[in-house]
């Protein structure tokens, strides 16, 4: 007697040259189930869904946007005027409501410097003169540690003279001639990405 | 002095500029009057006057004016004129038999035309003669009783000045850089082509006497190499601008600025910030797009010393993939307690300066939360309840 399903059982493997192993459509466990009893999950508890007390039955429109960044058209508690009515609205919805001694922030990226504000206008006419006696010797970085500030500072107070600025200039095309292709290029691509960091990127 | 130099236009624009032999179209009787200085030029315009582009023809046309000045009567015998003497260097063109214009050509009988009118809603109060003349660029038909170019004046002066009372009441704190691209995004040249393109008006090819009345009329400018905003230069007097042609994107833009100054005098100020509000300000525009910052964090602890805020301190939120190739680090920058601006990206220190960009962007896109009222809310009613504009002190200069 004709059985069709034995027959594509044997007929297929044959069809289905691409594998190695002769196979045969027998579903020895059922996927679909498998797959839809692991995304069963429970709603996080942040979904607004549950039934409480309050609200025993969903009557109320429920709002529920998915994870995002923030907007930027939300304008910052801090930064909105003292007679600003959504002041109010955004203090009381903040989590640093009520107990800011219990909240932790998260750590700083860098570590958090305090401004010492030690320098006297003595000390800047003598960094000043120092740099122009011998920009070589006493660099940004040596008055710096000399001074006890940071090496910005010290560009700030005593800038280097045209000559220092040229030499300096050279010195680092000089390096940079002696860049192959792939580093050059690596550089440029950097400074592009660096450049789009500032909004130009558009995201 | 019009008068005279609109007869003897009348005499010579038809001289075609680069065919001179392929003269077609004589004088018709098609009147075309103009809307605004019709009092005091009513009987001049009533001549049909065609178009013509050619300098030498308006030159033409001022040397020899006093010989038309008899044939400038209300109605006159067009095809039958007698010839005004020409200048030497420019023979008398042959004459042709006189042939009669499409009624296309007439605004009232043109159906591009009343289509345009009814798809822009336009009131009937708006009549199809000044569409019509909205049409006609300067670089057309240099006569100013006939081209929209004080149409233009006054259309471009209303639709800047609502833009930016409308971009400077709604986000006081705009840097000036980003207002003006703000501006240009909104009433610049390009948009107002893209309008006048979604409106629907087509162009004619060549600004001839036969064209569609419906059509946007312009001198072309010849292909060759692109010129630098529509090769106009600034030591150029006003008059020469035109003689090389201009874009077709000058041309729409002419147009749908004077259509604004159209609704403007002939439906009145509410209904042309009703239109402005339509046509303008319902287009989206990602103003958080428009800003670029060379140093964000130097500018926002700038800001914040500026304002007597806490320093600008980022933090470290969450990251995800460290060691992987696709890591994601969230940053935000808190000043004391309060967190001002939250960044992603790749690497701790884009997050940091994204967190940072996104911080100014907070601040700089402060609106006022009930919407102030614009200084030309007053301008039909004056007592009308106003509620003044935040004035903010200027953006952070590093």
């Amino acid at each position: 007697m004709f059985n069709p399903a034995t027959f594509l059982r044997r007929g297929l493997p044959e069809i289905r040259s691409t594998t190695s192993k002769s196979l045969a459509f027998i579903r020895h466990e059922s996927n679909t189930r498998r797959h839809t009893k692991r995304l069963r999950l429970p709603p996080h508890p942040d979904f607004k869904t549950h039934l409480t007390t309050d609200s025993p039955s969903l009557t109320q429109i429920l709002h529920n946007p998915p994870a995002a960044a923030p907007s930027v058209f939300v304008t910052p508690t801090l930064f909105l005027p003292k007679d600003d009515p959504r002041r109010a609205l955004q203090t009381a919805a903040s989590p640093i409501n009520g107990t800011p001694e219990e909240l932790t922030l998260p750590p700083p990226v860098t570590e958090i410097k305090e401004k010492k504000y030690h320098l006297t206008p003595t000390d800047f006419s003598r960094m000043r003169s120092l740099r122009k006696s011998d920009p070589g010797l006493w660099t940004r970085r040596k008055l710096a540690e000399e001074f006890g500030t940071s090496s910005l500072f010290v560009g700030m107070v005593a800038e280097a003279d045209d000559e220092r600025r040229k030499k300096m200039w050279a010195k680092a095309e000089m390096v940079k001639k002696q860049w192959g292709p792939r580093r050059r290029n690596a550089r440029i691509d950097r400074a592009k990405r660096r450049e789009g960091w500032g909004g130009a990127d558009g995201y | 002095m019009k008068r005279m130099r609109c007869a003897g236009l009348l005499r010579d624009q038809l001289l075609p500029i680069r065919h001179p032999s392929a003269r077609m179209f004589p004088p018709h009787h098609i009147r075309r009057t103009p809307h605004f200085t019709a009092t005091t030029t009513t009987t001049t315009t009533t001549n049909p006057r065609p178009l013509s582009t050619s300098t030498r023809n308006r030159n033409s046309a001022t040397t020899t004016a006093p010989a038309p000045v008899e044939t400038s009567n209300p109605n006159p015998p067009a095809t039958t004129s007698p010839e005004p003497p020409q200048p030497s260097s420019s023979p008398p063109p042959p004459q042709t038999a006189p042939t009669t214009l499409p009624p296309c050509r007439s605004p009232t009988t043109s159906a591009k035309l009343a289509a345009l009118h009814a798809r822009l809603s336009l009131h009937p109060k708006f009549p199809v003669q000044t569409l019509a003349r909205a049409l006609i660029h300067p670089s057309a038909d240099p006569n100013p009783l006939f081209n929209n170019r004080s149409l233009t004046t006054l259309g471009s002066a209303l639709i800047n000045y609502y833009a930016t009372e409308w971009l400077l009441c709604t986000y006081p704190r705009l840097p000036a850089e980003v207002l003006r691209a703000a501006l240009s995004a909104y009433v610049g040249a390009k948009a107002l082509a893209s309008m006048g393109r979604e409106w629907g008006v087509e162009s004619a090819f060549e600004p001839r006497a036969d064209v569609d009345a419906g059509l946007l009329q312009f001198k072309r400018l010849p292909p060759g190499p692109e010129v630098e905003a529509s090769g106009y230069k600034w030591w150029q007097e006003k008059g020469e601008r035109w003689t090389n042609g201009v874009p077709e994107e000058e041309a729409t833009a002419s147009f749908v600025t004077s259509t604004f100054a159209g609704v403007y005098l002939h439906e009145g100020v509410g209904p042309v910030k009703q239109f402005f509000r339509q046509h303008v300000l319902s287009r989206k525009l990602d103003i958080d797009k428009l800003f670029n910052f060379v140093q964000p964090t130097r500018e926002l602890s700038s800001l914040c010393s500026r304002e007597g805020f806490e320093p600008p301190i980022a933090r470290h939120i969450s990251e995800t993939g460290r060691r992987s190739i696709a890591p994601v680090f969230v940053v935000g920058v808190y000043s004391g307690l309060e967190k001002i601006g939250e960044g992603h990206g790749g690497s701790m220190n884009e997050a940091r300066i994204r967190a940072a960009v996104n911080a100014l962007k907070g601040w700089y896109l402060y609106s006022p939360a009930p919407q102030v009222d614009l200084p030309s809310k007053t301008d039909d009613d004056p007592h009308a309840p106003f509620r003044p504009a935040v004035i903010d002190v200027g953006e952070v200069i590093v």
